[in-house]
């Protein structure tokens, strides 16, 4: 009967496990770093099967506050999720969604412009340099005749890096597979119009360059609401 | 790799950890790409394992890895297993809500990033929101006002104000964006400091948010979101920068082009 009856109280008992580690971690009791103790002394500890342990070890470990090492100083670790798994998430939730390609390209439309003045104050050299390469290999490729829009998507990813604000990051990461969709949509509908939008990658990097918001707006609604048509005709 | 049970006894946490998580991604693929719909049951346990090749134990851990993520939801009794689900958000929502008890993120991030994603949604809302949308959220602000003066509103509440208004802006990625700052206002510590008080201003500025939608002005509920989300907070400066930037409007023009 052990699969009968089982999950629905290691269920609870396991989130309860997850609770007082989190309240753990809330109260400074943990950090980020710490070891937790191994299954065994947490069984003990906690005064529940090793099962109900494992299963809150496994929440933990997928919702980023644990992590796993292996090896002879491996064990679980606490540790702070990672933006890609909200971004990861979110986007799973858009592909299950069945969100269309100019419910995503009008987002864009929202977010991306609504960033630039944040990435034009907060862009630096680094920033600025990674914009830059990637607009050297998209150019490179081009030229090759070998263009891949996935080269335009990571552009404007690495443009949400430039706010240097990990919410606006992970958003633009999360635009990023929607987005690849609809720019391949967009490229059926106009195949030639990739070179335009090379142009335009480079002079958005010398606005924000400049710290000038009002040119990078302008250069980038014309940017996406040339994509935008693209896809409604 | 085959592994008995003994071994993983011997070995548990790290070599069975792995293994599962190769086998939450199989599952999790399957579930992102389509090839196992909304409501599917996924095969036993027992089944698994054998097409894994893999324990028991590891499969469970896979299961659980996917239920805390939010794609599956384990249901017991005769007719029970695990179902594929549709992640509502509120996986992703406590992940950021963690993030920012963890400090990865900090409440300045929050409310800069809502203030870009909402006073979109707002501008959107103003152009598209049906009556059925305007209606709904009237009678949320009336179930508030009404909850404000018997002391039972709560967070949660508030919440469903962002919620529906995410929804009248008929765009599934803004809404998805939207979903994932459920939890986090919460943990804003000007708001955890203002206690009860923090209720009446909210709902008053719903309200207000309402009135601007209920006569499509861009400009004011623009204007009433972006007073909601700054309460308390230092960053008045970002706002302004930000309204004098939709006020030229050229992105709701866009925005309209684009639909």
């Amino acid at each position: 009967m052990n699969g009968f009856f089982t999950p629905v109280s290691t269920g609870r008992i396991s989130t309860d496990i997850v609770d007082q580690i989190k309240a753990a971690i809330r109260e400074g009791r943990l950090a980020p770093g710490d070891q937790l103790p191994p299954e065994r002394d947490l069984t003990r500890q906690l005064g529940v099967s090793r099962v109900s342990v494992r299963d809150a070890l496994r929440i933990l470990e997928a919702t980023g506050l644990v992590e796993v090492k292996v090896g002879a100083r491996g064990g679980a670790f606490v540790t702070a999720p990672a933006p890609h798994l909200v971004a990861e998430g979110i986007a799973d939730m858009l592909r299950l969604a069945d969100v269309t390609p100019s419910e995503v390209t009008e987002t864009r439309l929202v977010f991306e412009l609504a960033l630039l003045p944040l990435a034009c104050e907060r862009a630096d050299e680094a920033d600025l340099a990674a914009l830059e390469e990637i607009c050297d290999r998209a150019e490179a490729a081009f030229s090759a005749g070998a263009y891949d829009v996935a080269r335009s998507a990571e552009f404007h990813t690495r443009l949400g890096g430039c706010t240097h604000n990990t919410a606006v990051a992970l958003f633009a990461e999360v635009l990023q597979g929607p987005l690849l969709r609809s720019l391949q949509q967009a490229k059926r509908a106009d195949p030639a119009a990739g070179g335009t939008g090379l142009l335009e990658h480079r002079a958005l990097v010398d606005a924000i360059r400049a710290r000038d918001p009002e040119r990078a707006r302008a250069i980038m609604a014309e940017h996406v609401g040339r994509t935008a048509k693209r896809i409604a005709h | 790799m085959p592994r008995s049970p003994d071994n993983s006894a011997l070995f548990a946490p790290v070599s069975v950890g792995r293994a599962s998580s190769a086998i939450a991604d199989q599952i999790r693929a399957a579930i992102v790409t389509g090839r196992l719909h909304e409501g599917a049951r996924l095969a036993p346990e027992r089944e698994l394992a054998e097409q894994f090749g893999v324990s028991r134990v590891t499969v469970r851990d896979a299961l659980r890895a996917l239920e805390a993520m939010g794609l599956i939801e384990v249901k017991v009794g005769a007719r029970g297993g695990a179902f594929v689900t549709a992640p509502s958000g509120s996986v992703v929502a406590q992940t950021m809500s963690d993030m920012m008890m963890m400090a990865v993120l900090s409440p300045e991030d929050i409310v800069e990033a809502r203030l870009i994603v909402e006073l979109g949604t707002v501008t959107l809302a103003c152009a598209r929101a049906s009556e059925e949308d305007l209606e709904r959220l009237a009678a949320l602000c009336e179930l508030g006002a009404r909850e404000l003066e018997e002391k039972t509103y709560t967070r949660e509440r508030s919440w469903e104000f962002h919620s529906l208004l995410a929804a009248a802006a008929h765009n599934g990625a803004v809404e998805g964006l939207t979903q994932s700052f459920r939890s986090s206002l919460s943990m804003h510590p000007v708001r955890a400091r203002e206690g009860a008080k923090a209720h009446v201003a909210t709902v008053g500025e719903h309200r207000r948010i309402l009135d601007a939608l209920v006569r499509h002005d861009g400009d004011a509920a623009r204007h009433a979101m972006a007073e909601h989300l700054l309460r308390g907070t230092n960053l008045e400066q970002r706002a302004i920068s930000l309204l004098d930037w939709w006020r030229a409007d050229v992105t709701a023009q866009s925005s309209r082009r684009a639909r």
